[in-house]
């Protein structure tokens, strides 16, 4: 089903049941951030991966202030409907709303659930609750796992079951459904995207496993898609000719951006919480055929709760494994070399990202008044590879000439928060 | 002196004496006992089986939250509205259905397998059994 069809053929099967059922219930709740940041160094600014606007000597609201409304439907004990609209900066630049969940939910008997629609893809262990800062620890939720995949949420179907086992709760979800996603220079189209989630819950330990691929993903507009298709045609002219690896995997794999691509996550969890210690760990790894690079992350979170007020640290890193360094093609025609030379400084400087970096974090939640958490954070980012010019979360900035503003490698994104939910 | 010195003793223990309070569900269920980490699991929402057991927790108006959260589950309002907004907000569950009184909870929990709710243990009556105390 496409997705834009997908919405109001949901809603007009919700609204009317809803409605004409006299003992439906509907709910509506919310939640928010109103959320400032900066940066300490005018070199290089900060926002979420899926925004335009990045901002970085100067307070500003952009990054992670939110508003959601979700509207809950319970026709019956087994049907549940929700539909969550949440609005940001996103890759426009503005606030906008968009539809994050939009979904019908049958709980078949207690172990089994069948749900078709709209839901967050559940990567990592904090990628459906992502906009929701009242229920994470942390001013944010960790970049590091969230960021090794590129989409948000798909529009599909997904299975999930319970059982005991042993003092504990294992759940399994099982996925399948497509999506499309915008980014500031990057609109895709995802044919495919599936997996699945394992989650033991005992004793105040959660495990979690959760493995997800997407195929046929396609690159369908924005900038690099323009600037990549200028290349092709030269890329393509000298494949042919390669000698080394680098000439002959990349092009294919940029070629593969918009004749279709896919991808490998895998992400493994472990957290605590006792009521006073609160511990996250988790490692993502990320595997892809286009010429975006393969990576692994690690963030780890430790908080320690007295009253109303819990101090935490993180330590959290991201490496590139690979397309850290500038290309060289090598080609077997003497005269298309320097044609080649020029085309891997193009690709070296236009398309390759590495995003390594080391970031450690502390912080202070203080649940201030019921159902508002005020928190502050600071983040002491250090680049592996600070001439590189980022894209993600960091952003370089540039100088009134056009060039990039030198940048050492090292920033510090502070943050203040107040997250709230009604 | 001995007599006054009594007398204060009797205050500040009714003073300090706090309702103790259980975890009860219906008598003819299959559940005999739940640990304090599978209330915590249970009422955060983050489990809704126990040995094989379907179990929903209740809440009522007027209802002992705090002394609950804090002495028994160890943990704040605070943080279990955290861990109830992380499953409302994903699609995930709900927070304990609230009824109106007392009464109305303990006839749900009598009437319905596997509803648990949490009273004084004063009020424990027929039709409920006691699984965390």
């Amino acid at each position: 089903m496409r997705s834009d069809l997908c919405l109001p053929i949901l809603a007009s099967l919700l609204l009317p049941v809803a409605l004409a059922e006299p003992q439906s219930k509907l709910q509506l709740s919310g939640f928010g951030s109103i959320a400032a940041t900066r940066t300490d160094d005018d070199a290089i600014a900060f926002k979420r991966s899926f925004q335009s606007r990045a901002n970085s000597k100067t307070w500003a609201f952009d990054a992670d202030s939110r508003l959601g409304l979700q509207l809950d439907m319970a026709p019956s004990d087994n049907w549940h409907g929700v539909l969550q609209v949440v609005g940001m900066q996103r890759e426009k630049g503005t606030f906008d709303p968009t539809v994050e969940w939009a979904n019908l939910a049958w709980e078949v008997n207690p172990s089994w659930r069948l749900r078709l629609g709209r839901m967050v893809t559940p990567v990592t262990s904090s990628s459906e609750s992502r906009d929701v800062g009242y229920a994470q620890l942390s001013a944010r939720p960790p970049l590091e796992t969230i960021g090794i995949y590129p989409m948000v949420g798909h529009d599909g179907a997904d299975i999930r079951y319970r059982h005991s086992l042993g003092e504990g709760e294992m759940r399994v979800q099982m996925f399948a459904g497509q999506t499309r996603y915008k980014l500031p220079f990057l609109a895709y189209t995802v044919d495919k995207v599936y997996g699945a989630a394992i989650n033991y819950a005992v004793n105040d330990w959660t495990l979690r496993y959760a493995h997800t691929r997407l195929d046929d993903a396609r690159a369908t507009g924005g900038s690099y898609v323009t600037t990549i298709g200028s290349l092709l045609p030269s890329l393509n002219a000298i494949a042919p000719y390669c000698v080394n690896v680098e000439c002959s995997d990349l092009i294919p794999r940029i070629n593969r951006l918009t004749t279709g691509w896919g991808g490998r996550f895998n992400v493994i969890s472990l957290s605590y919480d006792d009521g006073n210690w609160n511990l996250m760990s988790e490692y993502a790894t990320r595997k892809v055929n286009t010429f975006i690079s393969d990576a692994r992350s690690l963030v780890t979170q430790l908080g320690y709760r007295i009253n109303n007020f819990t101090p935490y640290v993180g330590f959290n890193k991201v490496d590139s494994i690979n397309r850290q360094q500038p290309v060289q093609f090598v080609v077997s025609d003497p005269a298309q070399q320097a044609n080649a030379d020029i085309l891997a400084a193009i690709v070296s400087r236009s398309l390759l990202f590495p995003q390594a970096a080391i970031r450690n974090v502390i912080g202070l939640r203080w649940d201030a008044h019921r159902n508002l958490a005020l928190k502050i954070q600071v983040d002491q980012v250090k680049h592996k590879y600070p001439q590189a010019s980022y894209t993600g979360f960091y952003v370089r900035t540039t100088a009134p000439d056009g060039s990039l503003v030198p940048y050492d490698g090292k920033v510090r994104v502070y943050s203040i928060s107040a997250d709230f939910i009604f | 002196m001995s007599r006054l010195f009594q007398l204060c003793l009797f205050i500040i223990c009714c003073l300090g004496t706090q309702a103790e309070i259980v975890v009860v569900i219906a008598a003819d269920s299959p559940i005999s006992r739940l640990s304090r980490a599978q209330l915590v699991e249970v009422f955060s929402g983050r489990t809704r089986m126990v040995n094989g057991v379907t179990i929903t927790p209740i809440e009522y108006i007027n209802a002992n939250r705090d002394q609950f959260y804090q002495h028994v589950l160890g943990r704040t309002s605070n943080q279990m509205r955290a861990a109830w907004a992380k499953l409302l907000f994903t699609g995930e569950g709900q927070p304990p259905r609230e009824f109106s009184s007392l009464g109305e909870a303990r006839s749900q929990v009598i009437s319905a397998p596997g509803l648990i709710t949490y009273i004084d243990a004063q009020q424990v009556g027929p039709g409920l059994k006691v699984v965390y105390q």
